[in-house]
């Protein structure tokens, strides 16, 4: 439980910062605030696959404890690393080509694949102990 | 646009379905593991096994009162026991797993030897 609570707090809060930050300048500015705009480039995703591959590479060099849970863990924790990337690829690719992305899907997905995603990390860190 | 459509369902898609999965796993694990907890201790202190395999190096008393308890083996429950008798890591895991019916798993045998291990060490120093 330690390990989760360490990384919930210096990974996932800490890696948020940046998008808090922005939100606090927006409205110090007054400026208007969208949760569309801050996030429909695919922030989340890069933050969600940075999260998730440091959860995967915690199970490396632990102890042998739990050894299959762990690599069934971490496999489910490296399909959300590939998924968010090639999404982020794909949005990347698709403003690289002036296409006109539906700003609402990326939200939308975006924050659902962080949300979830902090799942099968969680579990990757409780298997490994204290 | 289809293109960015078709990725997004599908990382959500898939995400959700890791998640769902993660889930089961590990409250199946979770539930598995705590059944096994209450089994092992009950089946390592029933006199059946204590008569037909012979194991008097552990304390089945302490080991009852463990399973009884609901509660885990402590170092005090095996402490002292081993003065006369050789404890036989194999031979008792070999009795145990010919026994049908018998339900053992690997998981107090470790937990045991660790607490063998801490309180008798001179018994596995061979």
């Amino acid at each position: 439980m330690y390990n989760v609570l360490r990384w919930l707090i210096f990974g996932a809060i800490v890696s948020l910062l940046p998008l808090g930050f922005t939100y606090l300048d927006l409205l110090a500015w007054s400026q208007p605030i969208q949760w569309t705009k801050l996030i429909a480039n695919g922030e989340l995703l890069v933050i969600t696959w940075v999260l998730s591959a440091s959860a995967f590479g915690e199970l490396y060099g632990s102890e042998q404890a739990n050894k299959y849970l762990k690599l069934f863990f971490g496999g489910i924790t490296f399909v959300i690393v590939l998924f968010s990337a090639m999404f982020f690829a794909s949005i990347v690719e698709a403003n690289a080509a002036n296409v006109v992305l539906d700003q609402y899907i990326v939200k939308q997905s975006s924050l659902w694949v962080f949300a979830v995603s902090l799942i099968p990390c969680c579990c990757c860190l409780a298997c490994i102990g204290d | 646009m289809d293109q960015i459509f078709f990725w997004a369902h599908t990382t959500q898609y898939v995400v959700t379905a890791c998640a769902v999965v993660t889930i089961a796993v590990a409250l199946f694990y979770r539930l598995a593991h705590s059944r096994r907890r209450e089994g092992e201790f009950v089946m390592l202190a029933s006199p059946r096994a204590e008569r037909r395999f012979d194991i008097p190096s552990i304390r089945m008393d302490r080991l009852a009162a463990a399973a009884a308890e609901r509660r885990p083996i402590r170092e005090d429950d095996v402490a002292g026991v081993l003065n006369r008798v050789k404890y036989d890591l194999e031979r008792l895991r070999f009795a145990l797993l010919e026994q049908k019916g018998v339900h053992i798993r690997k998981g107090v045998e470790s937990e045991l030897k660790n607490i063998l291990m801490r309180t008798h060490p001179q018994v596995f120093a061979n």
